[in-house]
């Protein structure tokens, strides 16, 4: 089905003494693509381009499951499309993003359970992304092996390079808690490093 | 390279190689579907409110009605409201009247609105700006109200010298919750919109400091946006979005107001009693410690100032009224003083726990009357796991001998300002032989009275040793026990078909599975795909042990849980393959059975016993217990009580 960004032009141009954040995104490059449509979450795809991979490959090392994080992942950007007017006067987009991905993989995961979404998943497409090729490292299967909160904090603080505040504001902890997983994780990974120099 | 330094790179390194564009395509495709979903009528986003305030200015000496019978009927309706919950999380006003005739007018004003016409999914109205919303209707039931045609006009022109745009909405009806004195409105299909009356005595006059007028809140905008400090302090952040919720106590605004508009010295944020209209300050008397709780970290800094108890609190109501997000100014739209809030006095609080404790460590004692006295808490993060929710050695010991004496000891508090306590509950039996150890706390109920509550944690003990919980796996159909420190796992592996036992070990660093209950596992097949579901223990068992990637023990026969079983032990052949972690793996879909490289590694061993369930939910229990070679047996040891301790509930 056509989406709204294939749509016709609509001519009605908006109010220029509006100040709104919606102004701000149609003043991106007029906000209409070369057909002259509006487009109105152009920046979401910025957004898009700038966080997605980052978000999916954190999410795919920490749950084990690349189809999934993805599927998290999209979904979240996909609220962030619908609900860009809110979504874009946060401070941080990203991270919001980054939360509700992390917790639709969570509830995903959960509602897994009984085993209709696996059934599915397994009648679905496969996963259109590919893994590196690299030999699964020793560190990359012990971290599967860390309990799941240690997981995320784990890749979320050295892939993502995120401080112990920004991981605890993606997952909804205190920062002591982030403190503590991160040690733990640190712990059980220094042994996978010694048989991986 | 640092140990922190190694493990980025390794993770880098490994990192999956992700494919954006269809990605992106997926995510432009999904999400349109989504908002029509939401918008089969008509979808209206944001909303921002001059326009309104001041229709609600103009319309309020109007929207008292009149003694006709219709307009009395519809007077629930009547009034100004915010709606708290569109698409896009902004808020939106809207003002119902009373018309002579009976009938009701309604104006509904959105600052940055999308329209979607029904007809048309592809076509838009208004397109993110300003929309007004008029109509004229009334009550069709009790408790609804309907507005058969209304009219949502664009505010914007869209071309100089051409009429706005308009269109006609169906049927836009609102249902009034009495208990909630609450709107909502058919807007849109899947989700519901809540309009909250804004009280006519909080908002007038509106907005109300520290600009007294909305041109002089429009004039303050625009220096805030120029950065004029004069105003930038009146900015919030993205936490303001919902102030009654993600509150600080310094905000400036709120500091300034009760500063400079009430007079008040020191104030607190009242935490304990927030409210979802406004945001609560209680009065702190200026210098003075608080006499009741003069070491609370929290609580002796605010001293009563109505008596020793109680506190003059005040609810104030913000909003931004000039723009919308980090970069709009806040104003107080309203505030009225609360009933006072109290803190709890803990001399009266010891006192009731006390004599509370005494009547429920003798009725143990006594060996009756002690259920009634204390409960486990309501919402424990085990709870789905619990087979058991009583309080553990109620009345005696686990050999069975009755308790001679008791004693108890505060842990904590009591803790400003609703005085919760923890104490440590001895009993003692045989003679002083056997001492069992619980921790309880004292905590508020739903009516707020003080209660006393069995924590699971700690847990238990008997003569030092943790007593162990009985726990439900297959929504009953297997029970088990487990000691602290093992538990079911919160890690993601705890699922109606799957569930781990994991616990910090002594002389261990981190948390390790000790033991996996799987329902039903699939063996995984070359390319790591997985079949189904054996039919019994015995093929499960003849499916492993044919398969060339295992080295597998001949199954044994053993018992579990009374049921006959099957036990091997596996390692994986040299050179088998292992089915890569972004495969779907045992966490990801249905369990699948070893060879999964987070689960079951080159280098490890498991002990396998597999239960047919003969009547049960499922066909074949697996219970797993996978480590390397060197913790091998000392998992073994403690798993061993755990599989002991299993029970089979299948007929």
């Amino acid at each position: 089905m056509e989406s709204p960004t294939q749509a016709r032009w609509n001519p009605w141009k908006r109010s220029a003494t509006r100040r709104n954040d919606v102004n701000e995104i149609a003043e991106q490059g007029d906000g209409r693509d070369e057909e002259g449509q509006f487009v109105r979450p152009a920046s979401v795809e910025a957004l898009f381009r700038q966080s997605y991979t980052s978000i999916v490959q954190s999410l795919a090392l920490a749950g084990g499951d690349l189809a999934a994080a993805e599927d998290a992942t999209q979904e979240a950007f996909a609220q962030a499309l619908m609900s860009w007017s809110r979504i874009s006067r946060y401070d941080n987009p990203g991270a919001w993003v980054r939360r509700v991905a992390i917790n639709k993989l969570h509830n995903a995961h959960r509602s897994r359970l009984r085993g209709e979404t696996a059934v599915q998943r397994m009648n679905s497409e496969s996963s259109t992304a590919s893994s590196t090729g690299e030999p699964e490292s020793d560190l990359v299967l012990g971290l599967q092996r860390l309990p799941y909160k240690q997981r995320v904090c784990a890749v979320l603080f050295y892939l993502d390079d995120l401080s112990t505040a920004e991981v605890a504001d993606a997952m909804g902890i205190s920062q002591g808690s982030v403190s503590q997983h991160l040690n733990r994780a640190r712990n059980a990974l220094r042994a996978h490093l010694e048989v991986t120099p | 390279m640092t140990i922190d330094e190694r493990i980025s790179a390794e993770l880098r390194r490994h990192a999956p190689v992700v494919d954006e564009q269809v990605a992106w395509d997926r995510i432009r495709s999904a999400a349109p579907v989504r908002r029509r979903a939401r918008a089969m009528k008509l979808v209206a986003a944001s909303l921002g409110s001059f326009v309104l305030v001041l229709l609600g200015f103009i319309l309020s000496p109007y929207l008292s009605s009149d003694s006709d019978p219709a307009a009395d009927a519809a007077s629930p309706f009547l009034g100004t409201w915010v709606s708290s919950d569109l698409v896009d999380g902004t808020t939106a006003t809207l003002v119902i009247r009373a018309l002579e005739d009976g009938n009701v007018e309604m104006v509904m004003h959105d600052d940055v609105a999308f329209y979607q016409i029904v007809e048309d999914p592809l076509g838009w109205v208004c397109s993110g700006g300003a929309a007004t919303t008029t109509g004229t209707g009334g009550l069709q039931a009790e408790n609804e109200l309907v507005f058969p045609a209304p009219v949502a006009t664009c505010d914007d022109q869209p071309v100089e010298g051409l009429p706005p745009p308009v269109e006609v909405l169906e049927s836009l009806t609102f249902t009034h919750d009495p208990g909630t004195d609450t709107l909502t409105d058919n807007l849109t299909d899947n989700s519901e919109t809540t309009w909250t009356r804004i009280d006519a005595e909080l908002t007038s006059p509106w907005p109300i400091w520290p600009q007294t007028n909305l041109e002089e809140v429009r004039e303050a905008q625009e220096l805030a946006d120029a950065g004029d400090p004069d105003y930038t302090w009146q900015l919030g952040g993205e936490s303001w979005y919902q102030p009654s919720q993600n509150h600080t106590n310094d905000s400036e605004l709120f500091a300034r107001f009760l500063e400079e508009e009430l007079g008040w010295e020191e104030f607190l944020w009242d935490h304990a009693v927030p409210h979802s209209e406004g945001v609560s300050y209680i009065r702190c008397a200026p210098d003075l410690t608080n006499p009741l709780y003069p070491t609370d970290p929290e609580g002796s800094g605010c001293a009563p100032t109505i008596d020793e108890l109680r506190y003059e609190t005040v609810k104030i109501r913000v909003a931004q009224l000039a723009g919308q997000g980090p970069s709009g100014i806040w104003v107080v739209t309203g505030w009225e003083m609360v009933e006072p809030f109290a803190q709890a006095d803990p001399r009266v609080v010891e006192a009731e726990a006390t004599a509370l404790l005494e009547d429920f460590l003798q009725a143990r004692i006594d060996g009756e009357g002690a259920e009634g006295l204390a409960a486990p808490p309501e919402d424990h993060q085990l709870s789905d796991e619990l087979a058991d929710r009583e309080i553990p050695l109620l009345y005696a010991t686990s050999s069975g001998a009755r308790y001679e004496r008791s004693e108890f000891e505060v842990v904590d508090g009591p803790v400003w300002p609703e005085g919760r306590m923890q104490f440590e509950v001895r009993l003692f039996a045989q003679g002083s032989d056997t001492v069992v150890e619980q921790v309880f706390s004292l905590q508020p109920n739903e009516t707020g009275r003080l209660g006393l509550v069995y924590e699971f944690e700690p847990a238990t003990t008997q003569n030092g040793m943790a007593m162990p919980v009985e726990y439900a796996f297959l929504d009953g159909e297997v029970t088990y026990r487990a000691a602290s420190p093992l538990e079911p796992s919160d890690d993601g592996y705890r699922e109606w078909d799957r569930l781990a036992i994991v616990g910090l070990l002594p002389d261990d660093d981190a948390p390790r599975r000790v033991l996996l209950f799987l329902a039903d596992p699939r063996p995984v097949g070359p390319d790591c795909v997985e079949g189904p579901a054996p039919a019994d223990a015995e093929a499960l068992a003849r499916s492993i042990g044919s398969d060339p990637d295992f080295e597998a023990t001949a199954p044994v026969e053993v018992t579990i849980g009374g049921t006959p079983a099957l036990q091997m032990d596996v390692v994986l052949a040299r050179g088998a393959s292992s089915c890569s972690w972004s495969e779907p793996q045992v966490s990801g879909t249905s369990p699948l059975l070893l060879k999964h490289a987070p689960v079951f590694l080159g280098h490890d061993r498991a002990r396998l016993y597999l239960v047919d369930l003969p009547g049960g939910s499922v066909r074949v229990l697996t219970i797993a217990m996978i480590t390397d070679e060197d913790s091998f047996e000392t998992v073994l040891r403690w798993a061993a009580p755990i599989v002991d301790s299993i029970e089979i509930h299948t007929s």
